[in-house]
């Protein structure tokens, strides 16, 4: 878990973007804030750095052809 | 085995950023066995690239191959083909096979993607230390099975240095001195006449390198390289 936030910020998305939360089945209260607090953490960060370019335009003609196919 | 560390990312994206279409070649032995270079770290270098490539709005071509061994020409020379449709290659390998994979025909600029730190063994899952130093002339036989080049900071070859306190290295107090262990070892096994003996300097002109090792029993085939 620690490892691949390192990888996450390496490559310049951002640690914080992945978190894991240890909740057990009878504790959905805890489940519920956990679910908040990374929301409210998503919307600090901001956007996906990769989002705006990643739409079916910005793949390359391989994958676009890859997902023509798929269609 | 060769254990190796993967190099940091920002280290590998600054050597492959001029390239279009980048093969990452994993090695399937010893950098597997110490997660640096094997076909899961392949993954997820691959993927590192693509997410920090992508937030530049660059889109290059990434492909990802685990060969058996690196330094066998058995299983290298097949990458021929494939590296015919890439402009970079970058090396999951130890520093061996970074260059063996290099050195083919037709092959794009290589470039490692860990750092080859030493021989050693895999204590406990993730946790590697150092046991040899690939010295030319091993001593274990009388040293009890334990290495004085390797396993003392200093390399002492007869005896410790007078620094030890209490069994542990004045180097690093929290290891035990080789040689308390090489002697308790002995004392424990009957063996302890065996170290009186004093050794002889370490031939050190055998280390010169690059080193070669031909088999005696292919000395005719080879003759011509001696």
């Amino acid at each position: 878990m620690e490892y691949t936030r390192h990888l996450l910020e390496e490559c310049g998305l951002g640690a914080d973007r992945l978190a894991m939360y240890d909740i057990p089945a009878s504790e959905a209260p805890k489940w519920v804030a956990a679910v908040m607090e990374m929301t409210e953490k998503a919307k600090a960060l901001g956007p996906n750095p990769i989002n705006p370019i990643w739409g079916p335009e910005a793949l390359v003609p391989e994958e676009q052809l890859e997902l023509a196919v798929q269609k | 085995m060769i254990i190796a560390e993967r190099k940091p990312f920002a280290e590998i994206k600054t050597m492959v950023a001029p390239f279009e279409k980048i093969l990452i070649v994993g090695c399937g032995t010893c950098v597997a066995v110490c997660l640096a270079g094997g076909e899961k770290e392949v993954g997820l270098l691959a993927s590192q690239l693509k997410l920090a490539f992508g937030q530049e709005g660059k889109h290059p071509k990434i492909g990802e191959i685990t060969v058996e061994r690196q330094c066998d020409q058995e299983f290298i020379q097949p990458l021929s083909d494939t590296v015919a449709d890439y402009d970079a290659v970058i090396s999951m390998a130890c520093g061996a096979g970074v260059q063996f994979l290099g050195a083919l025909p037709e092959m794009k600029p290589v470039f490692p993607g860990v750092d080859t730190t030493f021989i050693g063994v895999n204590e406990e899952a993730g946790y590697y230390t150092e046991r040899c130093r690939a010295c030319h002339q091993c001593y274990l036989g009388v040293t009890g099975g334990i290495c004085p080049q390797t396993m003392c900071p200093k390399g002492l070859l007869n005896g410790p240095c007078g620094g030890n306190v209490q069994g542990m290295c004045e180097v690093n107090p929290d290891r035990a001195c080789a040689w308390c262990e090489i002697y308790a070892k002995l004392e424990r096994e009957g063996r302890l006449g065996q170290i009186e003996p004093i050794l002889p300097l370490h031939p050190y002109g055998r280390s010169v390198t690059p080193g070669t090792v031909i088999h005696p029993a292919y000395k005719r085939r080879y003759v011509a390289h001696e």
